[in-house]
């Protein structure tokens, strides 16, 4: 029995019965597998996991072990899926997209929340969406939000210009809305709320995307229309391809997502069905429902379990399930698209934050009401980053183990009543028949991912042909070698980081720099003196168990140079010159992503955001329309007036950032200054300026749109 | 070339550059100019731009220039978020 919407018992549908079946499967192989696993273990020890060091070590390998079978089976359960046809309880098999068409859509808000994003992918983003969904002729149900938190005048002045622009070009003015809130509370949660709060009962849907998010116009219908379909679905996520990739990290990461991807995410919906997650953005939200029974308040704990829920986007899944709505991921939407993040050091510091979020979820595992697929899904996301600590300690036990060896003389008779000796047993047979099969496992998924792209003949040619694909698994399982020691390191100290509560540093994210030569030695030099460290005690310890250890300790000291390469423009160039790690969209570029590269800001020459608000008369009258018109009193008039001073005496590099923005939110001041930088007499700063935007003027053909 | 000639070469520079940023083409700017060459004589060092022709941006006929005009924000239908 389960609890529908309206709160009336009913008796399990037919995906509910199948979700359980197959987790119980699921649960009966990763089980046994790991027993078997574990005894193997026991066998490798010396003392067959007698002492306590050992049973330490059994311990941790057995939880590490489940990780490693849980991926293996996931996958598994994906290429058995996708190679039957497809999930018969998926809802894209329940509700196929010609019986859609008969659905009407309804009102839609398309939301995009930023934080000093970059300006040109943002905007050239959301101009795609919105062209492909225009192409579709179902416009009319749809309205784009553009919400922003942004605080640093020289960047929201520049989305209120780019805005404008793109209402200009696509003739968007009335469905293009942008909002800003000064005070940004609750980051990006509390910016959805607050879009809710204005808007909520304005529409029906609300599709959340993310800066570099991209979702075709048929899929964005689509999603409308099985929302339509199946009332009790209350959030519904697609599954994002990555794209666009241009660093070699990048394209690393994005070769992964669309080889392997698929068979993941097929196996992951296929055990999920209506108990999915959600991801925070590309998936579609029932807001009456969301607004109902999804509500996040700040967290009532200690420590890090205290203040904004940073990976709100699982507890929403969970509170929304909870209530009685389903939860579903659609793989089969294709049109779906993000960015990775160009370097390690950008990937990290986003894993920062996430480490932090998916640890919070341990509040949210002993909610009442939460259903256990969600239960799991919290532990599954704490194990993402709480596995790496353990794999430490499971190498460090392992040292200690080694150093007890070396250093002390063995002990046969621990026990002083002892009548036989313990002697310990070395048994490299079992040691080597363990490692093969922790080997099998983590490349089986990936030979499943080669079998199910070979007998797809048409993505095989897009993805570079046979060899090349052969070429780019290997690579990718080299580069993924190399990454794997360095994220657990960097992994671990971020579980330590969140367990003292250290702050987390709200940013927007870097997607277009490369990563410099300093800044990757500075993050990495801890690490490395540390790889150098162990391996030289391993080595006046017993030179064999380097070996052992160097898959580990090498990269972990390379790991500058290897970020600074893979971080690299011309390395992911030329990557893709030569074929390797192709995707399907490098050789069939889709519409969507056709014009991504075409600016939708002029060439500022320079000059700040804040100097062209001033100085450029167009922008100065469209930020003038979108500032407040404050009366000056309270004071206010002898702010604005010593302000404006202030700048007309020093500069604009003179002004502090709430200065400026204080004078960007306000009409009246952006007129003064306008007034003033255009006149004769205007400061010697401001004639500097407007002899570069003559410049620029004199250069360009076409000015406006 | 004397001082005032100085002046008036910079006020029109200043001119033009103006309306080329708010969109006026360059044929329509020269014409704006022409019309407004006896102010800018007689001003000399005075003439502001931001004076004269912001906020008369769409007056400027067949000259590309379009003064900018957001729409405004859809009217607030105010959602109750509840925390459960």
């Amino acid at each position: 029995m389960t609890v529908s919407p309206e709160g009336n018992t009913r008796s399990l549908t037919a995906w509910e019965n199948a979700a359980r079946w197959r987790r119980i499967l699921m649960a009966l192989v990763v089980t046994s597998q790991t027993a078997g696993a574990t005894y193997i273990m026991a066998g490798v020890l010396p003392y067959q996991g007698s002492t306590l060091l050992e049973q330490g070590l059994l311990a941790l390998f057995a939880i590490l072990f489940i990780w490693i079978s849980v991926g293996f089976w996931m996958a598994t359960f994906g290429f058995i899926v996708r190679r039957f046809g497809g999930d018969r309880h998926g809802l894209l098999s329940r509700y196929p997209a010609a019986w859609l068409d008969a659905y009407e859509l309804a009102p839609t808000a398309v939301v995009f929340p930023i934080y000093h994003e970059d300006i040109e992918r943002t905007f050239s983003g959301i101009r795609q969406t919105y062209r492909d969904l225009a192409a579709t002729g179902r416009l009319e149900a749809f309205e784009f939000f553009v919400l922003s938190d942004s605080r640093d005048p020289d960047i929201w002045l520049d989305e209120q210009a780019a805005w404008y622009r793109l209402c200009e070009e696509l003739n968007a003015h009335g469905r293009l809305h942008y909002r800003r809130r000064p005070l940004n509370l609750n980051r990006k949660t509390g910016n959805i709320a607050d879009f809710l709060r204005r808007w909520g009962r304005r529409y029906v849907y609300m599709v959340v995307m993310d800066a570099d998010s991209l979702v075709g116009g048929c899929d964005l219908v689509h999603m409308v229309q099985l929302m339509q379909a199946a009332p009790q679905v209350g959030i519904l996520q697609s599954s994002p391809r990555i794209v666009n990739a241009a660093t070699a990290y990048a394209r690393l990461q994005q070769f992964a997502n669309r080889l392997y991807g698929p068979l993941f995410t097929a196996g992951l919906a296929a055990l999920r069905l209506g108990d999915a997650v959600f991801w925070g953005h590309n998936g579609i939200i029932r807001v009456a429902a969301f607004m109902q029974y999804c509500g996040l308040r700040q967290l009532p704990g200690w420590g890090f379990l205290r203040g904004t829920v940073l990976s709100h986007d699982f507890v929403e899944a969970a509170y929304m399930r909870r209530a009685g709505y389903e939860v579903w991921m659609e793989p089969n939407l294709a049109q779906s698209y993000e960015e990775s993040p160009p370097t390690l050091i950008d990937d990290l510091a986003r894993d920062r934050r996430w480490a932090h979020g998916n640890l919070q979820h341990l509040y949210f595992l002993v909610r009442p009401g939460i259903r256990f697929a969600h239960r799991l899904a919290f532990v599954q996301g704490i194990m993402a980053y709480l596995t790496s600590p353990l794999w430490f300690l499971f190498l460090a036990l392992a040292t200690t183990e080694v150093t007890r060896f070396v250093l002390w003389p063995v002990e046969y008779f621990p026990d002083p009543h002892q009548l036989h000796p313990l002697w310990p047993q070395w048994q490299p047979q079992w040691a080597l028949r363990l490692l093969l099969s922790v080997l099998f496992l983590l490349f089986m998924p990936k030979l499943f991912a080669v079998i199910d792209l070979m007998l797809d003949r048409a993505k095989l040619q897009a993805m570079g042909g046979a060899s090349r694909i052969l070429l780019s698994v290997l690579l990718e399982f080299l580069l993924s070698i190399l990454l794997a020691p360095i994220r657990m390191l960097a992994h671990s100290r971020f579980v330590v980081e969140t367990l003292f509560n250290s702050k987390v540093r709200w940013a927007g994210q870097n997607r277009t720099r490369e990563l410099d030569w300093p800044s990757a030695l500075l993050r990495h030099a801890p690490g490395s003196l540390f790889a150098l460290a162990w391996a030289g005690f391993s080595w006046w310890l017993r030179p064999q168990f380097v070996l052992w250890l160097l898959p580990i300790a090498l990269p972990m000291f390379f790991a500058a140079p290897i970020s600074v390469w893979l971080s690299r423009f011309r390395s992911g160039a030329a990557l893709r010159r030569a074929r390797i790690m192709l995707s399907p969209e490098e050789s069939r570029l889709p519409a969507i992503l056709s014009e991504l590269d075409r600016p939708v800001l002029p060439e500022a020459g320079g000059l700040s955001a804040f100097e062209l608000a001033v100085i450029d008369p167009w922008r100065n009258a469209l930020h003038r329309q979108l500032a407040r018109t404050r009366s000056d009193r309270g004071g206010r008039g002898e702010l604005r007036e010593a302000l404006v001073q202030h700048c007309n005496a020093d500069g604009v590099q003179a002004l502090q950032r709430e200065h400026r923005t204080w004078l960007a939110q306000d009409a009246f001041a952006l007129a003064r200054l306008h007034e003033v930088a255009w006149a004769a007499d205007a400061p010697a700063c401001w004639k500097k300026s407007i002899n570069r935007l003559c410049q620029i003027a004199a250069d360009s053909p076409a000015l406006r749109p | 070339m004397n001082r005032e000639d100085e002046s008036c070469i910079q006020s029109i520079n200043r001119m033009y550059c103006y309306l080329r940023r708010v969109g006026v083409d360059p044929q329509a700017a020269c014409r704006q100019l022409e019309a407004l060459m006896p102010r800018i004589i007689t001003s000399g060092d005075d003439i502001n731009p931001a004076l004269i022709i912001q906020g008369n941006l769409d007056a400027i006929d067949h000259s590309g220039a379009k003064a900018p005009h957001p729409a405004p924000t859809p009217a607030l239908l105010r959602g109750h978020i509840r925390y459960p």
